[in-house]
């Protein structure tokens, strides 16, 4: 978009963060004394759960020896939200040195994220309602009512952000009654938001070795008359290093500032010249 | 395949006898229960589509299986979900290996500083 194509794949690494999340439940069927008889993972899909029903309901070959294998869970993202609470200032960059500083001295940055809120639908399918509860009971207390998670979104230039996921609400479904031709389908529902940030493109820009301010004392200076150097206070910044390899102050022992490079032992001087 | 309702009367003593009967039947939703039926081809569903680590995890001689002291399964080293759950509706695997290079889990006590 105007004229710019990247990818961070912001999108797909919420998708894959909140899935990570639920991607190792486990549940125990236990005997009558209470020892544990058969643990089952559970699988998790990323899809909605009428395609899992559909299939189900339709599915295409007699071939398969069952209708389908549960429990199962299920989730898709539903919706985008702007949240402007949290919005910060646009002009705010974000910045990080290039991965091989000292041999590019470039940094990279970024203006400020975007916060969107991600509505997620989790659905668990189950045959027995005590799997479902056994799973539900699992989730549901790492969730005050939310679970935050740090997430390197776009490591090139932000670090790792805190990122809640909040459960919203919860509601089960016993597909009991109807005609003996529809299908039992005992799901629970919970819906959960994910605080996340989409980021804009990012951008190189070569260190800045050398500051330079001039302050005009306005009496006699024509505003606008850059080439009138009497009644300026020129302060100027850079970074100090001897041709040994020492961090130094002095202007006179120093060698020249874009020769320094990033990685090197510097030192700070600073001029000020006067031409009162 | 199994039968849900079987109707004795579709049609109600046409030549003087019932004729035939109708079968509501539909397909068996598995859910990790123990097949053992003797007929291999039944019992075959539970060895290729069960769900449950009975086969992977370490199991006691009375049959049961065991845990760690937080409730966790202890699974031998050859143990591949992915392979166990075998169909197309299952993301887990991925969702854990890209997870890995996106989620942060160093930072475990964010208050103490370490100290704790």
């Amino acid at each position: 978009m105007f004229g710019r194509t990247w990818n961070h794949d912001s999108l797909r690494k919420y998708i894959i963060v909140f899935g990570t999340v639920f991607n190792d439940i486990y549940i125990n069927r236990l005997s009558a004394t209470g020892e544990v008889l058969q643990t089952l993972k559970v699988p998790l899909t990323y899809g909605p759960k009428e395609k899992v029903l559909a299939r189900l309901d339709q599915n295409p070959t007699m071939d398969n020896q069952v209708a389908i294998v549960l429990p199962r869970i299920s989730f898709e993202m539903t919706s985008l939200e702007y949240d402007p609470t949290r919005k910060l200032n646009t002009l705010n960059k974000l910045t990080k040195q290039s991965a091989t500083a000292g041999t590019d001295d470039e940094v990279k940055y970024q203006y400020q994220p975007v916060p969107y809120d991600m509505q997620f639908e989790m659905s668990i399918l189950v045959k027995n309602s005590e799997d479902g509860t056994r799973i539900v009971e699992q989730i549901v207390p790492y969730f005050t009512p939310a679970f935050t998670v740090s997430v390197n979104v776009v490591p090139e230039v932000d670090s790792a952000r805190d990122i809640p996921i909040v459960l919203n609400s919860i509601s089960s479904q016993d597909q009991y009654e109807g005609n003996f031709e529809q299908r039992r389908a005992m799901i629970w529902t919970l819906s959960f938001t994910l605080k996340g940030y989409l980021y804009g493109p990012s951008k190189k820009s070569k260190l800045i070795k050398l500051a330079e301010t001039t302050f005009r004392l306005p009496e006699d200076v024509a505003i606008g008359n850059t080439t009138n150097t009497s009644n300026t206070i020129v302060v100027a910044s850079r970074p100090g290093l001897t041709a040994n390899g020492v961090a130094t102050s002095n202007v006179a022992a120093s060698i020249a500032y874009d020769e320094i490079i990033s990685t090197d032992n510097y030192g700070f001087i600073n001029t000020i010249t006067e031409n009162i | 395949m199994y039968v849900k309702y079987v109707n004795k009367t579709p049609v109600f003593y046409q030549m003087g006898s019932i004729q035939m009967y109708d079968l509501v039947c539909e397909m068996f939703e598995y859910s990790g229960e123990k097949l053992n039926t003797g007929i291999d081809t039944i019992d075959n569903i539970q060895r290729t589509l069960s769900l449950a680590l009975d086969v992977y995890g370490i199991m006691t001689t009375s049959g049961f299986l065991l845990s760690t002291q937080e409730g966790a399964p202890i699974i031998q080293g050859g143990y591949n979900f992915s392979t166990q759950a075998g169909d197309s509706f299952e993301d887990n695997t991925e969702l854990e290996t890209d997870g890995d290079s996106i989620l942060d889990w160093t930072q475990v006590d964010p208050f103490s500083e370490g100290q704790v």
